[in-house]
């Protein structure tokens, strides 16, 4: 089908009335010429009317089709063609799929070497009237000559980014958006069924799948240590593996410098391995599964803050609170001491109550206000609630709660919101002090009735007073939040100052420690998508029934199919041609009038 | 221009250019066949004519008549000689113009006279030539109808008097030619010269009866056909409608697109008139108002002496 790269120019179509309207409705009357020769003329027009009024409809065709020519010619119409040694001007865009899979060897070489022939293969025919973009997996689209781009496809290796081609699909579609020609976006990739998503948009789409097939392979998906800080008992890593079922190797996982532990595993098993007793501070744990078909995601790192048991002290008559901290003293979670006052407001770290008496609830406001504690209590919230800050707890009942009101925050002190109930703050943090909007008896709610009071406890006690451990897990360019108190990153020695609460981004794989001043307050683990060690590739159904119209073509054929896809045959010349054509009969025709005359005139 | 202008109310002793009676001055009308008449001119008669005039003696020859014996010169000096006549007669030409309102229109009023102002110019000048040879001129206007006849006379006044009714005919309507030259007949009962003068705009076939049988009367016919130079070739605006002065009829049409098919339909009928006034006898000369008026006599008197 006839197509156009300036349809804006199409409804200048309309000019092409002008001669016939011209004809039929500027025809004013004319002149009366007094003509004694009259019968001479009405002799000539009966003998030649036919072939004048022929004349001047031809004339009136002739102009027609002139307009409706240069007009046709100015939208730049083209036509589907396969196989064409030219084309006409064409924007087209290369996602050429660099992402961590495209690493994999294949037939003895990369993934990414067939994908980038096939590239240079469409760059090679495009000119330079072509309006080209590269995309890779960074993902943005990058314009430039073929030769640039040529350049820029020489020097892309495989990326330990994840790409998404529906997203890429998109992207490339927006690059293109706004300029005239016909656009046509040209998809290299190894087509990872996990890659391949739905799109948006609509336009041609060649999809060039690579000669060989997916190669088996096993990759570690997972690498997690369960809730921190850990005791000094120390605590289980798990590893999770992603790949082709029908594969084993062996995996080995390290904490710290301790002895690996290995285990044959295959796809979509976990296995766990205790660490072992660690002392206090942060350990690095490493997984890592034999070399294979695809190196860049057998190697996985995490890690994991070990932190002394909380020195602290409870008191008896706090009889629900007393019996958990008690639990928690015999399994070690806890040791007697004065670091921590867990029901009342200390000289250092606290998990406040509000008081049984109404009459004490001013001192105690008092009191932390002095202490520079940013929360007070406020009215007494008659009436039921639920706790829903899920997250950490469930939906416990709140039978009777104080209103915690905040105030100023001190900047660089942690503060913040750690449950709700009713969507009002329940416990909150500032500094090293917790409140809490209830005490903790069955008058006032649930929770010290149910299963989730004695973790809720040493959550409290050893991790929520202290400042909550970060630890981020991400996939190379995804964001990681920072925490607010964060002030720098470090990375294999170097450190690097960021703003708390912003996003961190880093396309390398790694642990990032995020530092607060002095202080290690968590660490991102950066580790490759899961998804990229999932080799098995998408159908030309799967393809097709995602991105709709897309053809599908093998390497050899990507530069007839891109260029025949967007590149289709230029209609400029012939339309021009066509034009100067009638051009020529338009002066003939008009001409045989003039030449009349001016062989009258001589 | 108008013709009113070219040719104000009092009698137009202007008419004629002298600088271009001068040039005509020389020529002759000479026709090849011979024309009864009553004066003697130029003119040879194959039978006796109203006067005869003697021309020399000569010495008597036996076998001549002796009624051509001078016989006072005998009786001077005894000899006998015979007295040679030669007939001669002066020829008696009719000028019949066309005064139809066809006639009084000019392609370029501010440059060229109409075609009648033209004809009549024409036709005094004929007139005044024909008169200085002592040749009878009569004068015959019409359109519609016949307006205005002036005998063929070879006095001297008979020029003015021509002038005078060219002058008083009025201006014309529609074209009959037909019964204008059937008067003519009534005018010229020797045969003699007929000029019809007029843009033959009219249908053809009743004309040329009318032609021929002047011709079978043995007159001498000559038809100068008067035509505007834009009757010949077509000029005017973008888009014009044509309209006929004498029947209304019109044409709406773009001169551009036309103007060679027309001027091929001129000529064409141009030729239709020169070969049908062929066939007859008839000498035809076509001219435009353009052209000088000497030259316009010599071409159409040079014409005439190919009269059979």
């Amino acid at each position: 089908m006839i197509g156009f790269t300036a349809p804006w120019a199409l409804p200048g179509l309309a000019a092409a009335a002008i001669p016939l309207l011209l004809h039929l409705f500027a025809r004013r009357v004319p002149p009366t010429v007094v003509f004694p020769a009259t019968r001479y003329l009405a002799e000539t027009a009966r003998a030649h009317h036919r072939r004048l009024t022929l004349q001047h409809w031809l004339l009136l065709l002739v102009r027609t089709l002139l307009i409706a020519a240069l007009v046709l010619a100015a939208a730049g119409p083209t036509l589907p063609s396969a196989g064409l040694a030219t084309h006409a001007p064409a924007a087209l865009t290369l996602i050429v799929d660099n992402s961590l899979s495209s690493a994999a060897i294949a037939g003895g070489t990369p993934v990414l070497d067939g994908l980038r022939r096939a590239a240079r293969s469409i760059l090679s025919a495009a000119h330079p009237d072509d309006r080209l973009w590269l995309l890779s997996a960074d993902p943005t689209p990058r314009p430039g000559t073929p030769q640039q781009l040529a350049a820029q496809l020489a020097e892309l290796t495989p990326s330990e980014l994840r790409l998404d081609l529906g997203q890429a699909v998109a992207l490339a579609r927006q690059a293109m958006a706004g300029q005239p020609l016909r656009s046509t976006i040209v998809v290299l990739s190894d087509l990872q069924r996990t890659a391949v998503t739905a799109t948006t948009g609509t336009g041609p789409i060649v999809v060039v799948r690579p000669g060989d097939g997916s190669v088996p392979n096993l990759g570690l998906a997972g690498l997690t240590a369960g809730r921190q800080p850990w005791g000094p008992e120390g605590g289980r890593v798990s590893a999770t593996i992603a790949g082709s079922e029908q594969k084993t190797s062996a995996l080995s996982i390290r904490v710290g410098t301790r002895p690996p532990r290995q285990q044959l595993v295959t796809a979509n098993a976990t296995f766990s391995a205790a660490s072992g007793v660690l002392g206090p501070g942060w350990w690095t744990v490493r997984a890592e599964l034999e070399p294979d078909e695809l190196r860049l995601d057998d190697v996985r790192v995490n890690a994991v803050r070990v932190a002394a048991a909380a020195r602290a002290g409870w008191r008896s008559e706090d009889r629900f609170l007393a019996t958990a901290c008690d639990v928690l003293l015999q399994s070690g979670r806890l040791v007697r001491g004065s670091e921590l006052s867990i029901g009342w407001l200390g000289n250092a770290s606290s998990i406040v109550l509000p008081p049984d008496d109404p009459a004490t609830l001013g001192a105690l406001n008092r009191s932390l206000a002095s202490r520079g504690v940013t929360w007070h209590y406020g009215d007494l919230v008659p009436g039921s609630g639920v706790l829903d800050s899920g997250a950490t707890l469930g939906r416990h009942q709140i039978l009777r709660r104080y209103r915690l009101v905040p105030g100023a925050p001190n900047s660089g002190a942690p503060h913040g919101i750690l449950l709700t109930a009713a969507g009002e703050p329940w416990a909150v943090l500032s500094g090293n002090v917790i409140l809490l909007g209830s005490r903790l008896e069955p008058a006032w709610t649930d929770l010290p009735v149910s299963a989730e009071f004695v973790p809720f406890v040493d959550y409290l006690a050893n991790r929520a007073v202290r400042g909550e451990v970060a630890l981020l897990d991400v996939a190379p360019g995804d964001p990681a939040m920072l925490p607010d108190a964060a002030t720098a990153v470090s990375h294999d020695g170097s450190v690097h100052e960021v703003e708390g609460g912003s996003r961190f981004r880093t396309r390398n794989s790694g642990l990032y420690f995020i530092l607060s001043r002095r202080d290690t307050i968590g660490v991102i683990a950066v580790n490759p998508d899961p998804r990229e060690s999932i080799l098995e590739r998408a159908s030309d159904a799967e393809i097709r029934r995602l991105w709709p119209g897309a053809s599908v073509v093998s390497p050899d054929a990507a530069a007839g199919a891109a260029l025949s896809a967007g590149g289709r045959a230029d209609l400029r010349g012939p339309f021009l041609v066509l034009a100067a054509v009638l051009g020529l009969a338009d002066a003939m025709l008009a001409g045989i009038g003039a030449r009349r005359a001016a062989r009258r005139g001589a | 221009m108008p013709a009113a202008a070219v040719f104000p109310a009092t009698p137009r002793l202007d008419l004629l250019d002298p600088a271009e009676v001068a040039r005509l001055g020389g020529l002759e009308v000479i026709t090849e066949g011979i024309v009864e008449g009553f004066l003697a001119g130029l003119h040879r008669s194959p039978r006796r004519g109203f006067f005869v005039e003697f021309a020399e003696h000569r010495m008597y020859q036996p076998g001549d008549e002796p009624r051509y014996l001078d016989w006072r010169l005998l009786a001077r000096s005894d000899r006998l000689y015979v007295k040679q006549f030669e007939e001669e007669t002066n020829l008696r030409a009719m000028l019949v113009l066309d005064t139809s309102r066809s006639m009084d229109w000019s392609g370029s009023p501010d440059e060229r006279l109409t075609k009648r102002a033209y004809a009549e110019c024409l036709v005094a000048a004929l007139a005044l030539v024909l008169l200085r040879q002592r040749d009878a001129t009569g004068l015959l206007t019409f359109d519609a109808e016949v307006r205005r006849v002036v005998a063929p006379r070879a006095r001297h006044s008979q020029w003015h008097l021509l002038l005078r009714e060219l002058q008083a005919t009025p201006r014309g309507g529609g074209t009959a030619a037909e019964p204008a030259l059937r008067r003519v007949v009534e005018q010229l009962r020797r045969r003699g010269l007929v000029v019809f003068v007029s843009d033959l705009l009219f249908d053809p076939p009743l004309a040329l009866t009318a032609l021929r049988f002047l011709r079978h009367r043995g007159h001498q016919v000559l038809v100068l056909h008067v035509m505007d130079p834009e009757e010949v070739e077509l000029r005017g605006p973008a888009e014009a409608r044509y309209e006929d002065p004498e029947t209304g009829e019109a044409v709406v049409l773009r001169p551009a697109d036309w103007a060679e098919a027309y001027a091929r339909t001129v000529r064409t009928a141009v030729a239709e008139w020169r070969a049908a006034c062929r066939r007859r006898g008839i000498a035809y000369e076509r001219v435009t108002t353009d052209t000088p008026f000497g030259l316009a006599l010599r071409q159409a008197l040079v014409r005439s002496t190919g009269l059979a």
